[in-house]
């Protein structure tokens, strides 16, 4: 399950006990002043009935327990085998009340006990005085012992240390709020306890077990640790003593030992001195089971008090744990994130007002100050964005999670056997990105399964493990992510594709024969590609790779491909971590400034102008022996070119997936982090441009869509053809 | 063993410090000095500490976990064989559960968790020695030197 699921599911959640809570508190108000009504029970009932479905699916023991138990009662009032009392109307608002507690805990992420082994003694006490059963003495304690003392074990546990003589104490102790290590602070606490006597009982549970699973090198998650731990400890010293023991320890704030009551053999209670509970009625007879209820539920709530008021720790942990995690609309998200866009926007504008003016005034101490202060103000902004950025950061397990169910039931329809292999899950990158490269790559992993993997025989015949096996995985590099998409399948035919290209007139022969073997694999990305012979159910729906390119850069992302017959195909996606704030290369065009994203620049070089050929009228250059197509910028915006009278062209090579282009412009002014602002609605779409930014002048620079540009360039060319 | 109240439920403690690492036994004695406490010695490996520790008998000892030659586990363990009483304060870095288990089950009191915070590690020191100056501990606040 992945984590917004699962919040998703705990908001959910949380809003239904809301709504049941008040069904019931309602329908309890009801039941006290017009009496029982059929329809009222009924509408306990089923609020009570629909608590315990949902905890249960949440795994919260607790309310399901409690709730359990009240849908037992309430049945029975139902089937008129219990009256309504006002007794049973108290014990229902106690319920109601300890639901809330429980609710509220909930959304703490625990920290705080909420007692109900009180009140669901109490409501089986009402449901047992209907049936007329003896109430039970080991019952009546079950209100004292605050933990599970329903556990018939533990129950026997002290029972038997208490015959043998042996003082049986609750310990509850406190660490202190922002305690390290608190697994095995608690683990510590119960190995001192254990030198003193016998643990009969921990909470959290499995604390006496901690030396085996350190052997087993367990790790524990020390964020789900509660602050407060409590221990059951059969030992023959004085609670002063367990008391003196345990603050020797640090991060210890607070312990409170009490005394567990000692039963005689007849089941009488007698109390021992410092018990606060059992002071009730000292003949509050084993029979009389509403008096011992109502006594120990009583001491459950005084207990719950201490915790939360003695507790002056406690509760601020609480409350950090709860603003941990908050739901937040993506929207407000969004807002932020361009409201911290305009501080990077104005900040840049600060820091060359701040320059000139330093150029301009150099003794003058006030500049000094400002550009101090726009120095400061840069660091915090950084900070800020960086923050930001990662609250907009996601892991991509959100979506790699999808694809195990989906591989195999692809697998089975088309009878192969496939292991898939995910790696990389934890990749964080933005929420915008994940959203968009979802498509895209299950068209990859479709593809991979349907025309790469082979079926079964077909690969052993090859030597193959009859297996196939496919590989997703995620990884950053330097201020990218990298998504590779890999099969050990058949490999792509070179000469198939070429064929198929130059058959569907993508390609003349000439072209054709210029191509490297890698350069003719890109061509699966032309438009109206497909390697497909027929068209499957499951690829080949006419939606090529093509798609999935236009889709990567319009992300301004890169695929690549690398596919070796027999051997098998990978593709290499590298996507910016954020759509919203980019780095640039700064490029002046005559008086005007563009920005290429730096994600698209391969290499930047300066060539003399006569490098510059023409090869049947287009304008290539060549770099490290590859021939690479000019375009001058200028022409794509209908910028008068300057005269060449340079001795060296500044040159970008830029690079979106299957092409490369040498893109000459007049000046490159630098790197700069920009914020990427759309064009706006009623500007619409341009060939070439992706969005615009802010300089720091204030000037606005266009950001260069190299795909478009792209295009742009075989438009032309196809027209001059 | 000595101690010196020289203020009303202070105790003033004869501290060893082992770590291998030479700046965390400075910020260690610089924390234990400024909070009146005397540092007899300094070890910088387990070896070395055990041998210190015969030799001076220190009222404490703050010990690190990983360290070359004999560890801090292992250190514990010596040491408290010689001397059951020996009071052993490990200094763990986060993510080293399982051998603050260890050092524990060694015998080592308590634990804290580096990077140290001045008024915790204090705090646990204190405690460490809390036995000796709880008043309703024993016959004295403080007990008494060779």
């Amino acid at each position: 399950m992945d984590s917004s699921f699962a919040s998703e599911m705990a908001g959910l959640f949380l809003e239904e006990v809301e709504d049941q809570l008040h069904i019931m508190e309602q329908e309890i108000l009801r039941l006290e002043r017009d009496g029982a009504s059929d329809e009222t029970v009924q509408n306990l009932f089923r609020a009570a009935h629909t608590l315990k479905g949902s905890s249960a699916v949440m795994g919260f023991d607790e309310m399901k327990r409690l709730t359990h138990e009240m849908e037992h009662v309430l049945d029975q009032v139902r089937n008129r085998r219990l009256g309504v009392s006002t007794k049973l109307v108290d014990l229902l608002f106690q319920c109601l009340d300890h639901l809330r507690t429980l609710k509220e805990q909930f959304m703490a992420g625990s920290g705080i006990f909420v007692e109900i082994g009180a009140i669901v003694h109490e409501l089986r006490n009402y449901a047992f005085g209907s049936e007329d059963q003896p109430e039970r003495p080991k019952e009546a304690a079950i209100g004292e012992a605050v933990l599970c003392m329903e556990d018939p074990e533990t129950w026997a546990k002290v029972r038997n240390a208490q015959d043998q003589g042996f003082s049986v104490y609750d310990i509850q102790v406190r660490l202190v709020p922002d305690c390290p290590m608190k697994s095995v602070r608690a683990w510590m606490i119960g190995h001192r306890l254990r030198s003193l006597g016998e643990m009969l009982l921990t909470h959290p549970p499995g604390l006496e077990e901690l030396e085996d699973a350190e052997e087993n090198g367990t790790v524990f998650d020390e964020e789900s640790w509660p602050s407060e731990l409590r221990y059951l400890l059969a030992c023959q010293t004085t609670a002063l003593h367990v008391e003196e023991t345990l603050l020797t320890i640090s991060d210890v704030a607070g312990v409170r030992v009490t005394p567990f009551p000692v039963w005689q053999r007849e089941g009488a209670p007698v109390s021992a001195a410092a018990a606060p509970a059992v002071g009730a009625p000292a003949g509050a007879a084993p029979a009389d089971g509403s008096a011992a209820g109502g006594a120990s539920g009583a001491s459950a709530h005084e207990g719950t008090g201490a915790a939360n008021g003695g507790g002056a720790g406690a509760v601020p942990a609480a409350e950090k744990r709860k603003a941990r995690t908050i739901r937040v609309d993506v929207e407000r998200l969004e807002h932020l994130m361009n409201l911290v866009g305009e501080l990077v926007i104005d900040q840049t504008r600060i820091h060359q007002v701040g320059s000139v003016l330093h150029h301009l005034y150099a003794a003058d101490e006030t500049v000094d100050e400002l550009v101090q202060v726009s120095d400061h103000l840069a660091r915090v902004i950084g900070e800020l964005q960086e923050s930001v950025m990662k609250v907009r950061m996601l892991p991509i397990d959100q979506l790699f999670s999808r694809f195990p169910r989906m591989v195999r039931d692809l697998a089975q329809s088309l009878n192969k056997e496939i292991d898939l292999v995910i790696e990389g899950r934890e990749t964080e990158l933005d929420r915008t990105v994940i959203e968009e490269i979802g498509d895209p790559l299950i068209h990859l992993i479709r593809n991979a399964i349907d025309h790469g993997i082979e079926p079964a025989e077909e690969r052993k015949r090859k030597g193959k493990p009859a297996k196939g096996r496919l590989r997703i995985a995620a990884a950053h590099e330097e201020n990218q992510v990298v998504i590779t998409v890999e099969d050990d399948g058949a490999g792509i035919d070179v000469d198939k594709i070429k064929h198929s290209a130059l058959r569907k007139g993508l390609i003349s022969e000439e072209e054709l024969k210029k191509l490297s073997d890698p350069e003719a694999l890109r061509l699966i990305f032309l438009p109206g590609f497909s390697t497909a012979s027929s068209v499957t159910d499951i690829s080949g729906r006419g939606v090529g790779m093509d798609i999935v390119r236009a889709h990567i850069e319009k992300l301004s992302g890169v695929i690549d491909i690398d596919s070796r017959p027999g051997e098998g195909t990978r593709f290499t996606i590298k996507l910016p971590l954020t759509l919203a704030i980019i780095t640039g290369l700064l490029i002046r065009l005559s008086d005007r400034m563009f920005v290429v994203p730096m994600s698209s620049v391969m290499e930047i070089v300066r060539v003399p102008p006569e490098a510059i050929q023409t090869i049947k009228g287009d304008a290539v250059v060549v770099i490290r022996e590859q021939v690479v197509p000019v375009v001058w910028l200028h022409d794509v915006f209908r910028i008068p070119r300057m005269r060449e009278t340079k001795r060296q062209l500044p040159i970008i090579v830029v690079g979106t997936a299957d092409k490369r282009m040498a893109l000459v412009v007049d000046e490159l002014v630098g790197n700069q982090e920009i914020v990427v602002k759309s064009l706006g609605s009623y500007v619409g779409k341009i060939n070439g441009i992706s969005g615009a930014t802010i300089l720091g002048d204030g000037q606005v620079a266009l950001i260069l869509e190299v795909g478009g540009i792209g295009r742009w360039r075989e438009m032309r060319a196809g027209r001059a053809s | 063993m000595a101690g010196n109240a020289s203020r009303a439920g202070f105790v003033k403690l004869r501290v060893m410090i082992v770590d291998d690492a030479a700046f965390m036994r400075m910020v260690l004695r610089r924390i234990l000095e400024s909070a009146g406490h005397e540092v007899v010695g300094e070890a910088a490996d387990g070896n070395e500490a055990v041998e210190k520790y015969v030799e001076l008998k220190p009222d404490l000892v703050t010990m690190d976990i990983t360290m070359p030659n004999k560890d801090g586990i292992e250190a514990t363990r010596v040491i408290r064989a010689i001397d059951p009483n020996a009071k052993i304060l490990m200094t763990s870095a986060m993510g080293q559960e399982a051998m603050v288990k260890q050092a524990v089950l060694s015998g080592a009191y308590d634990f804290v968790v580096k990077p140290v915070d001045e008024e915790r590690f204090l705090r646990a020191v204190a405690k460490v020695c809390g036995e000796r100056i709880m008043p309703s501990q024993g016959s004295g606040h403080v007990v008494a030197g060779q």
